[in-house]
């Protein structure tokens, strides 16, 4: 495993407002990471440091092994960058512009016309090879920036919100791709839609105000897991069985709805456990009828409600 | 492993069949609307014309008809460039390949016939230019079917013995050669009896090449427009035996002078030339310099323009320009070069060689690979997809012809109301050509709008940010702006020179020409100080108009400092350093002085080194962004 990405402490100050607060992370060769935080979190900061575009105000920032402020060209060269809004030259046709770019990126004038042919059928733009890009619709520009990161065939792709203003279908479409390029390509993905990272990525940073706050693997978030235990009984009393059980971390009451001699708990369990069938079988000992037993995975949804919360 | 975004999406959501977003559908009405008009002032012209020739004394102004006609066929051309409609495109592209052939071919028969009538006799002329004729016609025809057959053949490469074999194998291949033959002899035909019925009086040349040239635009604009491959192959694969026979007749007249014209230099092998270079550029440009044929032509017109430089160097004695010895062993050198070389004009081999360096330059603006050039080409053809160098371009055409207008034209027109006094020009002419407000003009209103664009269209749109992380560098990104703009500049100066070439041709007028080289020389300095200034004045700013008002209010600070001189000369005559200061900075008196012939290499230096120091700065503002 060699790490493509390496940020360390990386601080962003725009005159006095502080964008990017001393973070760290580093990404792994393969791995597809999905950056996240709500607007002005530092995300497309942190993107335009890595991609050379501009400068850290302290920090070390490597990427495929290249420090971003020495080696700036080395970096470009690794890396495909699609931008927010993807801007792109109106006037231009798509080939002429893919064209344009391999050169601009160092393509062999042998391996061009080759490359140019794989990343317009990868991105789907074969219909459109010799539409001038301002006529072509939002869904299809953002397949002709991607096709533009892809056209180097370079090691990492950064992409800044690949899916905003896209309607539900150009979404799937682009996901599917993204998800497919994750397999030969490291890949730092921002977005706002969560359900589409649970699709694609396998590692999720969630940004806040600058700094990170969650950093962890997409299949730990959805292990770790609550139960939800409704039954008619004493509050306390099922209260003190929940806790005793073995491998019970927290309890906590949830108010019933409403029912008289309800009472309802969430229960957290260690090492996620899935303590279902103790608890019913210790209920049932009890004597007392189970309402409601059930495992509720906590979405990325939560997650991000919870530790961006504040804002 | 690769498979297409439609199966990848069933895959994912089998109830999602992703329909292709939709893309924006524009109808383009203006383009109709200028199409109407423009058949419509084609009719109306023609109508005119056939009233006039019902009455001994032309009723309407022929200069009017043909005005109507030229704007009728202007509107045309916008409507070919526009329409979106396949059929309608490709019946544009036909004309155009029909207009094409029947210029050739009366420009080839009737300047055949012109040639040779002196020495041998005009049927004699007629024949030959006939023959001439018939092989660019066939060649034509082979190119412009290729395509077709290279599609029904499955071969990429060229090669007559597959051609052949499809034109005999397949029917759709034969049906386009013969409707193409058709179209050949059709055109010949046209072109031999225009040249019988009215014999050698009338310039087939002009005629000839206005046709091409409207022929030729006609099937840029099909090709660029049309998405089937072959129909679109078949629109410009003629442009390769037009382009290559057009630029070997310009040098070869030029070089034996076997026919001992005067004239056929100057305008002939130069407009030849000139079409020459078009042709093939188009070509390359048409079919994408990563296509080996293309880089193959564009290394061709390298080597074949270095070629006719270096022999033109040679045959009019021009290297001897570089020898550092002066007086009589010069001389002497000459008239020992004179016995093997023979005489040959001078300025005749200096607008060949140039001529040759053209297209070697072009040659290799095309074909070569860096960054650098990419940069600069995409810039230069941003110029052209933005109305700005179309009104450059006309600009500098009006003022050109408006300081004709003022200095030439009274006496150019005996029967003209300004044209009391004598017939003749004095000399200066080109002084007084160049030497008055209208380069001011052109200077002051220009520069900025050529400029303005540059930096601040890609810091608004965002360009700027895809542009600078992929990995070239400031320095390549600025100074292929540059180039980019400088190249402009100077191809918008080249109308300059259409007049004094109607002085010289149309009106028969001798005069010393040479002023135009120290004028020009003067031009393209200034081009590099101020284009280099409004370049950073554009990275300045996001907004086009700020960057505009910048260049201009600076352009014109500087030419209220230069039409003040004389008085701040008074003014300043103690202080030697604020009077350097400011004949330095005032560039009229430098036209005034370049023009009068007089280069001073200190004002070269200063403007260049003025230019390059605002290109630094732009670079450095460029950089600041790391700084910040």
């Amino acid at each position: 495993m060699t790490v493509m990405i390496q940020v360390h402490n990386l601080v962003k100050y725009f005159g006095p407002v502080l964008a990017v607060d001393h973070i760290s992370f580093s990404v792994q060769r393969g791995e597809v990471v999905g950056f996240l935080g709500p607007n002005g979190a530092g995300k497309t900061t942190t993107m335009r440091i890595l991609t050379t575009f501009i400068p850290a105000t302290s920090g070390s920032v490597r990427v495929a092994g290249f420090d971003v402020r020495t080696q700036s060209l080395e970096v470009r060269q690794h890396l495909g960058y699609l931008p927010e809004n993807v801007p792109l030259y109106p006037e231009m046709r798509v080939d002429e512009y893919l064209r344009f770019r391999a050169i601009l990126k160092g393509v062999e004038r042998s391996e061009r016309q080759k490359r140019i042919d794989y990343c317009v059928r990868r991105c789907g733009l074969e219909g459109v090879r010799r539409r001038a890009i301002g006529t072509l619709s939002r869904g299809y520009r953002q397949r002709v920036g991607l096709a533009d990161a892809l056209i180097h065939d370079p090691p990492i792709l950064i992409l800044d919100e690949p899916t905003a203003g896209l309607d539900p279908n150009q979404q799937l479409e682009t996901l599917a791709l993204i998800r497919e390029l994750g397999e030969e390509h490291t890949l730092l993905l921002s977005t706002h839609i969560l359900p589409e990272v649970e699709e694609v990525c396998r590692r999720v940073i969630i940004i806040n105000r600058g700094r990170i706050v969650t950093d962890c693997a997409l299949d730990d978030f959805q292990r770790e897991s609550v139960i939800v235990v409704e039954a008619r009984a004493p509050a306390e009393r099922l209260e003190h069985v929940l806790r005793t059980t073995e491998g019970v971390v927290q309890v906590r009451r949830l108010s019933s709805d409403g029912a008289p001699g309800i009472a309802a708990f969430e229960v957290q369990t260690d090492d996620r456990r899935d303590l279902r069938e103790a608890i019913g079988q210790r209920v049932y000992k009890e004597g007392w009828t189970l309402r409601r037993l059930d495992l509720k995975r906590r979405s990325l949804r939560e997650r991000f409600a919870e530790v961006t919360a504040g804002r | 492993m690769s498979r297409t975004v439609e199966e990848r999406t069933a895959e994912l959501a089998p109830e999602l069949q992703a329909a292709p977003s939709w893309t924006r559908q524009e109808v383009p009405f203006f383009a109709r609307y200028a199409g109407l008009f423009g058949i419509l002032a084609l009719g109306v012209s023609l109508a005119l014309t056939m009233a006039n020739s019902y009455y001994e004394q032309p009723r309407f102004a022929p200069v009017r008809v043909r005005f109507i006609f030229g704007l009728g066929v202007f509107a045309l051309l916008i409507h070919a460039f526009r329409e979106k409609h396949l059929l309608v495109r490709r019946l544009y592209g036909g004309l155009g390949w029909a207009l094409t052939l029947v210029g050739c071919s009366l420009t080839i028969i009737g300047q055949t016939t012109l040639w040779m009538a002196p020495a041998y006799s005009v049927e004699n002329g007629h024949m030959w230019g006939l023959v001439f004729a018939v092989l660019v016609g066939l060649g034509c025809l082979v190119f412009g079917t290729w395509p077709l057959a290279r599609v029904r053949t499955e071969h990429e490469d060229w090669l007559p013995s597959r051609y052949a074999r499809a034109l005999v194998a397949d029917s759709a291949v034969q049906w386009a050669f013969f409707a193409g033959l058709a179209l050949v002899v059709a055109s010949l035909v046209v072109g031999y009896s225009v040249v019988r019925a009215y014999g050698t009086g009338v310039d087939y040349f002009a005629h000839g090449m206005l046709l091409s040239l409207v022929g030729f635009l006609a099937c840029c604009a099909a090709a660029r427009q049309e998405t089937d491959p072959a129909w679109r192959d078949s629109f410009y694969y003629p442009f390769v035996p037009l382009g290559v026979v057009a630029s070997l007749v310009s040098a070869a007249a030029g070089i034996t002078d076997l026919l001992d014209l005067e004239e056929i230099v100057l305008p002939h092998g130069l407009v030849f030339a000139l079409a020459g270079a078009a042709y093939l550029w188009s070509y390359c440009v048409l079919k994408g310099m990563d296509e080996d044929a293309a880089l193959r032509i564009a290394r061709g017109m390298v080597v074949y323009g270095l070629l006719v430089a270096g022999l033109m160097a040679v045959r009019g004695k021009l290297f001897l320009l570089l020898v550092p010895v002066a007086g009589e062993r010069l001389a002497a050198w000459r008239t020992a070069l004179d016995r093997y070389l023979g005489d040959y004009p001078a300025p005749h081999a200096a607008i060949l060689g140039g001529l040759g360096l053209a297209y070697a330059l072009i040659g290799y603006g095309l074909s070569s690979v860096s960054k650098f050039m990419a940069l600069t080409r995409r810039e230069l053809a941003a110029f052209f997809y933005s109305p700005i160098a179309y009104i450059v371009l006309g600009g500098l055409a009006l003022m050109a012809w408006c300081s004709f207008f003022l200095t030439w034209l009274p006496r150019m027109l005996p029967a003209s109301e300004f044209a009391r006094e004598a017939t003749a020009q004095a000399e200066p002419i080109i002084w007084n050509y160049f030497y008055n407000l209208f380069p001011v003009i052109c200077l002051i209103g220009a520069v900025p709008m050529l400029t303005m664009r540059l930096l601040s269209e890609e810091q608004r749109t965002g360009t700027y940010e895809v542009l600078l992380t992929a990995p070239v560098g400031e320095v390549a990104v600025v100074f292929s702006k540059f180039l980019a703009t400088w190249i402009l500049y100077l191809l918008a100066w080249a109308t300059w020179l259409v007049f004094p070439a109607l002085l010289r041709y149309v009106g028969q007028e001798q005069f010393d020409y040479r002023p135009i080289v120290s004028a020009y020389l003067l031009l393209a300095v200034l081009g590099v100080h101020f284009i280099g200034m409004g370049l950073f004045f554009s990275s300045l700013t996001r907004n086009q108009i700020i960057a505009f008002l910048l260049t201009f209010g600076s352009i014109f600070f500087i030419t209220i400092v230069s039409v003040m001189l004389w008085e701040l000369e008074e003014q300043f005559a103690a202080q030697t350093f604020r009077l350097e200061l400011v004949r330095t900075l005032s560039y009229i008196s430098h036209l005034y002085e370049f023009v009068f012939g007089r280069v001073y290499f200190r004002y070269i230096v200063f403007h260049t080194t003025a230019g390059l120091f605002w290109l630094f700065l732009t670079v450095k503002v460029l950089e600041a962004r790391k700084w910040r």
